[in-house]
């Protein structure tokens, strides 16, 4: 008990009543964390002991091949340490039961301005096939450049034939022995698809290509100004 | 075989009964289309079940998150999936692996609906399965070789994935998709099972001009939820496909989302070949306790009031089974699955909610049941044999304090903290029962110390199987409830019991696995459910020789 008081005396009340607040509107929501670090899909944190630079880091970078998620672009880097403040204030004392990996790298959080009003635009109508700014799905090529379309058809795009008459346009992937991975670019979203090579008939160059319906020019005037705005 | 021809006039008379018996095989993740989970099968009966004895286990090594699926049985291959997104295709006689398949999910998943995956769909040479990242892969059948995938939408603009098994219905493949809890706006997709393009798209939340819009305030129908997660059924004589919409989101916030919130919460009825809306039953509008109805849809056709109806159940988070008529989605029935329920105070004859009670903001508020459910996804089974639907119960409560909050896209959107607590009567814990399919008339009931999280299996040979969280897998009568058989399997039970045979010989198989979101609350109840042990495997029984 004298170990707990001289331990809160030691900590940042102001930082674990903020961090309590963050915790229970960003953490303990949904099938998350419990309310005050009870156990729910998440682990229980009250009653155990982590060190402070384990719960920094996996606060701010998340935890890979987990549910938890990094909260570096949502919380700023004083809106973290008050949430492991707070953990910490759950804490049973004692030694941690996780060693810090490696002391991380005090880099701060980018938590950043509202989205570009271009950037849901862009991942709505072009990031079935294009990547900019880490967005989207690069099937087609990056747009973060391209200034217009080219005539006929873009180089990328080819023709498939197949020997039960199926034809469709794609983007080849990969050829390896006795198969070709192509992107069916049919109808959005575009469909990976691995074809035998004994199957196909013909893959020629297309001799021209509708792209699906280019947005209207406001919107267009949006995705750009995103594009453009993007690191 | 040739009949006489007054024979064929009176088979001509008959109406068309669904069938939803799975027999040597177990084709799809509920047994059949119409998901009774029930097995034709009768080798294994109330008077030998006790001789069970386990044939072979497959360990799949990937515990997180347990094993939450349901295999499938094609023509002596068992089909299974682990968390990650493993498939693994085995020799069902005796558990050889026959080929693995690893679906290379992005490192940083980052994502609220947990690792798990709940099985595949099996058909037309392919097997197909939901992703974590929100994409659908299609196998070959025999070599596991990655067919197709096609991304249905970037996990981080949603902020959803694929855990539920994926409905094949003749060339399409129709999956749902989670997001319920995130501020997103859910749908139901269908792909072209050869090829993997999309065919059809249903957005379980209406866009601007379509019917139900004016049922959402404002522009919080972008960010309503109204998710998937549960697999679908299908009723091939009426080409319908029959889906359960989660709730709508914020989870208990409902002030900036003022209506009904249409379709969420309600059982949908798409045209198999369009998607298009034929009818909606909503059970709860304006869902404020996070009531999903996303279980599964159990389609039978059953005598009401002296005349046979092709009718639908299904039940809902919130403790209540629905009964509908599927083909107009008229209201037939409601009856509680659970004792401790106190959102509402009942349910009038039209179907309409009584006596609502809505947590205010800040307040904390006991709400029963808690937000696990009155019953939780793990399916019902319904055997006519008996003539009973066999479901499970949950008797716990919440203290629920709702918060405002702003969507902010693909984030969580919940809208409030909860905590477990007792119910109000008796002692917190499960139970399974047995009921009048229409009527909710109560034939039997088994009490479990913790709730019963696994799927029921019941079988010509009127046994019922399901597990317990403590590991055990267990037989009872089927007319009785009285404990026939158990075996131990080491961790919980969590997914879905199946009956096959294989060389005439029937097989009995569970997966054993604890995990699931719900499995890591109990802990809020239970303190020891914290050491429950994890684990991931398929147990396979057969009678003694």
């Amino acid at each position: 008990m004298i170990w707990l008081a001289l331990f809160l005396a030691g900590a940042d009340q102001n930082a674990v009543s903020r961090g309590e607040k963050i915790f229970a509107q960003s953490c303990s929501v949904g099938y998350c964390h419990g309310m005050a670090g009870a156990a729910a899909r998440g682990p229980r944190l009250r009653g155990r002991t982590f060190a402070k630079d384990y719960l920094y880091k996996a606060t701010r970078d998340g935890i890979p091949k987990s549910a938890m998620p990094g909260w570096k672009e949502r919380l700023k880097d004083d809106e973290i340490w008050a949430v492991v403040e707070y953990i910490q204030s759950l804490s049973a004392g004692g030694a941690p039961e996780t060693a810090p990996a490696a002391t991380p790298a005090p880099g701060p959080s980018v938590a950043q301005a509202p989205a570009h009003p271009g950037q849901a635009l862009f991942v709505e109508r072009c990031g079935g096939c294009h990547a900019a700014a880490g967005k989207g799905t690069a099937v087609g090529p990056s747009i973060s450049r391209v200034t217009a379309m080219p005539a006929g058809a873009p180089k990328q795009v080819q023709i498939v034939k197949l020997k039960d008459g199926e034809t469709f346009p794609a983007v080849v992937v990969s050829r390896e022995e006795g198969f070709v991975q192509v992107y069916d670019l049919t109808s959005p979203p575009p469909v990976k698809r691995t074809l035998e090579s004994a199957e196909i008939a013909s893959i020629t160059a297309a001799a021209s290509w509708p792209h699906p319906a280019a947005p209207t020019p406001e919107e267009l005037a949006s995705i750009i100004g995103y594009l453009r705005a993007a690191p | 075989m040739r009949l006489p021809l007054f024979l064929l006039a009176f088979a001509a008379s008959l109406p068309a009964q669904i069938d939803g018996g799975a027999g040597q095989n177990w084709p799809h993740y509920g047994g059949l289309h119409s998901f009774w989970r029930y097995s034709t099968l009768s080798q294994v009966n109330r008077s030998n079940v006790a001789k069970l004895t386990p044939k072979w286990v497959f360990q799949s090594g990937q515990i997180e998150g347990g094993m939450q699926g349901t295999p499938i049985v094609v023509d002596g291959v068992m089909y299974i999936t682990t968390s990650f997104n493993r498939v693994y295709a085995l020799d069902a006689g005796t558990g050889r692996e026959i080929w693995r398949y690893s679906y290379q999910n992005p490192k940083d998943l980052g994502i609220i609906y947990g690792p798990w995956n709940r099985g595949v769909a099996v058909g037309q040479g392919k097997v197909f399965m939901g992703t974590l990242d929100n994409s659908v892969v299609a196998l070959d059948q025999k070599s596991g070789r990655e067919m197709w995938k096609v991304n249905v939408e970037p996990m981080a603009q949603c902020g959803c994935n694929i855990t539920g098994a994926p409905l094949l219905v003749k060339d399409k493949v129709i999956v749902g998709v989670t997001g319920g809890d995130s501020a997103h706006r859910g749908y139901i997709n269908a792909f072209d099972a050869k090829t993997g393009r999309q065919a059809w798209r249903f957005w379980t939340i209406p866009g601007p001009g379509e019917p139900g819009h004016d049922t959402w305030e404002g522009d919080s129908w972008k960010s309503g939820g109204g998710s998937s997660w549960m697999t679908g059924s299908y009723d091939p004589e009426l080409n319908l496909v029959y889906w359960g919409v989660g709730n709508p989101a914020a989870d208990f916030y409902g002030d900036s989302r003022k209506g009904k919130n249409l379709y969420t919460d309600s059982v949908v009825a798409l045209d198999a070949d369009t998607g298009k809306l034929k009818w909606y039953h909503q059970q709860v509008p304006h869902d404020v306790w996070d009531w999903d109805t996303a279980y599964e849809c159990l389609l039978v056709d059953l005598p009401v009031k002296g005349k046979t109806r092709k009718l639908l159940i299904n039940t809902n988070k919130g403790g209540y089974t629905f009964v509908v008529d599927r083909t107009n989605g008229e209201f037939i029935s409601a009856w509680p699955v659970a004792q401790n329920i106190n959102w509402i105070k009942g349910i009038d004859e039209k179907g309409n909610l009584i006596g609502r009670n809505e947590p205010p903001v800040g307040v904390p508020t006991v709400i029963c049941p808690s937000i696990g459910g009155g019953r939780q996804w793990n399916q019902g089974s319904y055997s006519p044999k008996s003539g009973w639907l066999y479901t499970t119960g949950i008797e716990w409560c919440e203290d629920v304090t709702v918060q405002k909050e702003e969507p902010k896209e693909g984030k969580e959107f919940f809208g409030g903290v909860f905590k477990l607590r007792p119910p109000l009567t008796g002692a917190p814990g499960g139970h399974l029962d047995a009921y009048d399919p229409i009527g909710g008339k109560k034939h039997w009931t088994y009490p479990a110390k913790y709730p019963l999280l696994a799927s029921i299996l019941s079988t010509a040979g009127e046994v019922v199987f399901t597990g317990d969280a403590e590991g055990h897998f267990f037989a009872l009568d089927g007319r009785s409830g009285a404990k026939l058989w158990s075996f131990q399997t080491g961790s919980g039970h969590r997914g879905g019991p199946i009956a096959y045979s294989v060389k005439g010989k029937q097989y009995v198989a569970t997966p054993s696995g604890w995990g699931s979101a719900v499995a890591g609350l109990m802990s809020q109840l239970w303190p020891e459910a914290e050491n429950f042990r994890g684990g991931s495997a398929v147990f396979v029984f057969g009678l003694a020789e």
